[in-house]
Formats: C-alpha cells, sequence, structure tokens
C-alpha cells in the first residue's frame, strides 16, 4: 500500500507521534515506521536546513511514498493564529520572495478540508540569533501544543 | 522550502503543514539585542 512520509525537525515535534502511535524505528535512526488507520506512515526526524533536505530525500526514494507532509512548528505572523493551530498554504518562500517552493494544490485541499487554517504563504528564514535560555514553553516541555483540529 | 523543493522534483506530492507553536504576542525566544551592535545592526 502507498504509504505517507512525515518530515520532523526536532524531537519536541515528534513527541506527539510518540503519544499516539507505537513508532518503529528502522535501520536508520532518525525514520520510524507506524501505521495510521490502513497506511504506512514513515516519519523522519531530520533535523533543519542543508541536513533535512539530504535526511528526508534518502528514505523518500527508498520508500516513495504517494505523499510527503513538511511538520513542525511555527511562529504566528497574525494574532489570529494560536498555538495548535495547524497551517496550510501553497506558496512557501524567503522573506525576499525572490524564491519559492509550491505545495501540491490536492493535499493543500485535503489538509484544509481536514481542519487546517489556510494561510496566504509562508515564510522562511535562513539563520537565526541565539536562543535565550529556557526557551519557549514548548521546546522546554519537549513537545508541540496539541492540534486544534 | 529546500525539503519541498527536493520532493517535488522527485515526483513526490508534499504539503507544508506546520503547527503554530509561538503566538504572535509570545516573546520572541532570540535574544536579538545579543545579536546587534550598538548601531542596531545585525553583528556578524
Amino acid at each position: 500500500m502507498t504509504s505517507i512520509l512525515v518530515s520532523l525537525a526536532v524531537e519536541a515535534e515528534l513527541a506527539r507521534w510518540r503519544e499516539l502511535h507505537r513508532l518503529r524505528q528502522s535501520s536508520n535512526s532518525a525514520v520510524y515506521e507506524t501505521t495510521v488507520g490502513c497506511t504506512p506512515v514513515v516519519a523522519v526526524l531530520a533535523g533543519v536546513g542543508v541536513r533535512r533536505v539530504d535526511l528526508t530525500a534518502a528514505p523518500a526514494a527508498e520508500h516513495r511514498p504517494g505523499a510527503s507532509i513538511l511538520a513542525g512548528a511555527a511562529r504566528a505572523a497574525k494574532p489570529e493564529l494560536a498555538p495548535g493551530d495547524p497551517l496550510v498554504a501553497k506558496p512557501a518562500g524567503d522573506a525576499s520572495e525572490n524564491e519559492t517552493a509550491w505545495s501540491d494544490p490536492w493535499l493543500v485541499d485535503c489538509a484544509e478540508r481536514c481542519g487546517a487554517k489556510r494561510v496566504r504563504r509562508f515564510v522562511t528564514v535562513s539563520r537565526t540569533a541565539r536562543i535565550r535560555k529556557p526557551g519557549p514553553a514548548w521546546l522546554v516541555q519537549g513537545k508541540l501544543p496539541r492540534w486544534k483540529v | 522550502m529546500m525539503v519541498m523543493q527536493r520532493l517535488t522534483c522527485e515526483g513526490i506530492p508534499a504539503v507544508a503543514i506546520p503547527t503554530i507553536a509561538d503566538s504572535v504576542n509570545d516573546t520572541v525566544p532570540y535574544d536579538l539585542e545579543a545579536a546587534s551592535d550598538s548601531a542596531g545592526r545585525v553583528r556578524l
């Protein structure tokens, strides 16, 4: 059966998956397998930056999933967005809008039908300054806010 | 963004679904003051 690949950046983002599903760690320590309903799911703890590209592409090439979800944490840019809100948008790009990637339109529609809030676009940044201790609550607790869906 | 571009190039449909972790009213968890110089420019 066609699988779904989920790419996550950090352990705190995988914590909810550990609560909800029995994850089997593959021989690649960054790759976990489970089933949701009848659908095989491959979850990849892929880190950030260029490393995330390579660590996601490798299991994608092996499993050839029918769809992939790039999940993780985001900071709200508008007051109507609250912790726990899942978001979806077609374009994602840097602040200059010079470079853009596009989510699959059919998957965007599916996500919206399942309760994700549609936003105009995602903005990514390539670097951050150092984190002040203790950091955001979700990072201290080791898990993201629960989805509101 | 790069991950999505790579997967799309390889013919695997991809969608980004992040979850809000910090509201717009939360204090930015990054020490931006420490990263800027006395003129307010980002120190490299």
